[in-house]
């Protein structure tokens, strides 16, 4: 076991020498990735410039406006958002031990997106924070709901994924009735919110994302040796002086938070929950889940998404989440047909 | 002398109980196994010890207090479990799981320590796993495979081992490694071990202490040879049956007395 220990004085991280490196190398990926969504699109804009912009700095050119309220809020979404679903994903599935549970499969997403649209019904309101507490409380009653259905004496993982699918299927009904119940103005902005993207996202999406992490991540971070320990087995995970119950509670209610806040800032976008954990543990090959690099993945496969969609012709430039599905249907076909031949899924 | 105890225990699921008001003492530095027919309690009464499930009445006492006013992570740097069907999670390396023994010594933010290195290498060397520590183990042997369990346990060194049937799927050899390796660590460490056990001729052999379940309740505990009498075979195991002595070590063998060419 080649190990990494990362040091501050007394304190440190050890991880194994591949995930560092694996981290790293998504990192700067990752900021390659940003730098040309910067710089690159109907205008091009130097590098410097479009850097300098992005945070805040005048360069006294089309880049302060293109880059800095157009580009780089959309492109900090991105990354913030794919981090944050790619997280969700990776807590759901290690805690379920099931590939298929993230979010967007087993109805949390729906949920969100029925909390939000009955929010924005009931209050008539365009700000974001108080969306994001709508999209939370759908999210938090569909999760009970479907943890309630699925429950005998602990979490059934076949239960919960299709109570899961179950109750999105009724989440996104009462989507459509209260869609059919709107102003047909409001109605046209709550439709294009659901189809979910990053157009047009602002600052406040910005920091509305990193508030969420900047909460969540430390707790998680925090439970993520009790999440590694869990995999064994409750009992196992006991026996090695983990406190299940609460922890178990802790990083469930995060999942749901993360989920929940990513559906409120781009509306659902599917897949990249589903597939970052995945992509994250076969890079890392790490023997078990893998928080950072799974919130890595998770924005460099948004933010690519999201640069493929608007390399598009105009007239193609479809939703971000139309992007992700391409990413993700074959993937999960792949994970269909492993699991028909019997492999460890 | 005993650190942990079962007093007037009632442990179960729900309202009815399994384990019906048993009182236990494991002896220190000693090996005990606990025996009894399929559905008797004793995996209940293996959980209810190390804190997985708490009485309903009675209690377990862990250094003279109730086990249950004890912490996790202080009871699992006492007590080690090795459950009877563990997880290892997909592709890990034996080292690693061993490493996972150290969880209840670890903390947020401190790095892997000396100490931490050390009591991983002395686990895989007592069960000589050193030269394929960066084995798989899911493509390890069944034998392989339970000693690097009982590593990961013994890396989390805690002065009492609880084993929930470690000899369980193992073919004949493979089952006599564990238990060698089990009778060594208790002999050269001094570790206390419990575990439960089908077989009585193991049992006999490798226990210094047996105790006996029928029903949820103790139907007897104490040295193998006072134990293992053929009326307590056929009390608790409802089997008319010889015990003889064993030919190599004197120990009791249990022999069962029908079938083909015995009486009907």
């Amino acid at each position: 076991m080649t190990t990494k220990t990362l040091r501050m004085g007394a304190l440190g991280i050890t991880t194994h020498r591949r995930t560092f490196v694996v981290g790293l190398v998504m990192t700067a990926a990752l900021f390659g990735v940003f730098l040309f969504a910067l710089s690159v699109g109907k205008a091009d804009i130097t590098v410097i410039d479009s850097l300098k912009a992005a945070v805040g700095i005048p360069v006294g050119s089309p880049g302060d406006f293109i880059v800095g309220q157009v580009r780089a809020p959309r492109a900090f979404t991105a990354i913030l958002v794919g981090a944050t679903l790619g997280l969700s994903g990776a807590i759901l599935q290690s805690l379920t031990r099931n590939p298929l549970a993230s979010p967007d499969f087993i109805g949390i997403t729906m949920g969100a997106g029925t909390g939000a649209i009955l929010t924005m019904f009931l209050v008539a309101t365009t700000s974001l924070w108080i969306i994001a507490a709508g999209a939370t409380v759908g999210a938090l009653v569909t999760a009970a709901i479907i943890l309630a259905l699925s429950w005998r004496r602990g979490i059934v993982p076949l239960r919960l994924i299709l109570a899961g699918i179950g109750i999105g299927f009724v989440a996104q009904s009462t989507t459509q009735y209260l869609l059919t119940r709107m102003d047909v103005h409001d109605a046209g902005t709550a439709l294009g919110w659901l189809v979910g993207s990053t157009t047009g996202r602002t600052w406040t999406h910005v920091t509305v994302s990193a508030t969420v992490l900047a909460v969540l991540v430390p707790i998680i971070l925090w439970n993520g040796r009790a999440l590694r320990t869990m995999e064994m087995g409750e009992d196992t995970a006991r026996a090695l002086g983990i406190p299940v119950t609460a922890s178990r509670a802790i990083l469930a209610v995060s999942s749901v938070l993360l989920a929940a806040a990513a559906t409120a800032v781009t509306g659902p976008i599917g897949f990249i929950a589903l597939v970052a954990p995945a992509l994250a543990l076969r890079l890392t090959r790490s023997a078990g889940v893998t928080l950072i690099p799974s919130a890595l993945m998770g924005a460099l496969l948004l933010l690519v998404a999201d640069q493929m969609s608007q390399l598009m012709p105009a007239d193609l430039q479809f939703p971000v989440g139309i992007f992700t599905a391409a990413i993700g249907a074959p993937y999960l076909l792949w994970l269909v047909w492993r699991a028909s031949r019997g492999g460890p899924s | 002398m005993s650190r942990l105890e079962a007093k007037q225990a009632f442990i179960g699921y729900g309202d009815q109980p399994i384990v019906r008001g048993v009182n236990v003492s494991v002896p220190d530095g000693k090996i005990t196994a606990i025996v009894g027919p399929n559905g008797c309690g004793k995996s209940t009464l293996l959980r209810a010890l190390v804190r997985l499930l708490p009485p309903t009445s009675g209690s377990v006492i862990l250094d003279g207090v109730n086990i249950h006013t004890v912490g996790t992570r202080e009871v699992a740097r006492r007590i080690g479990l090795l459950p009877q069907a563990p997880n290892a999670p997909a592709g890990i390396t034996v080292k690693e799981l061993v490493a996972r023994g150290r969880t209840p010594h670890q903390k947020v933010l401190r790095p892997w320590s000396s100490t931490d290195e050390t009591a991983v290498l002395s686990a895989l060397h007592s069960t000589n796993l050193t030269s394929i520590q960066d084995s798989v183990v899911d493509e390890l042997s069944g034998g392989q495979r339970q000693r690097a369990w009982i590593a990961m346990s013994l890396a989390q060194d805690t002065p009492l081992m609880l084993l929930d049937e470690p000899t369980t799927y193992l073919d004949i050899s493979h089952q006599y490694e564990v238990l060698d390796l089990l009778h060594r660590l208790n002999q050269r460490q001094a570790r206390t071990i419990v575990m439960v056990v089908h077989d009585l001729h193991q049992a006999a052999r490798y226990a210094h202490h047996v105790i006996a379940m029928s029903d949820g309740e103790v139907a007897a505990a104490g040295d193998p040879t006072e134990v293992f009498t053929e009326d307590l075979i056929r009390d608790v195991f409802h089997l008319d049956a010889r015990v003889l002595p064993d030919p190599v070590t004197g120990t009791p063998i249990v022999v069962p007395a029908h079938g083909p060419g015995g009486t009907k």
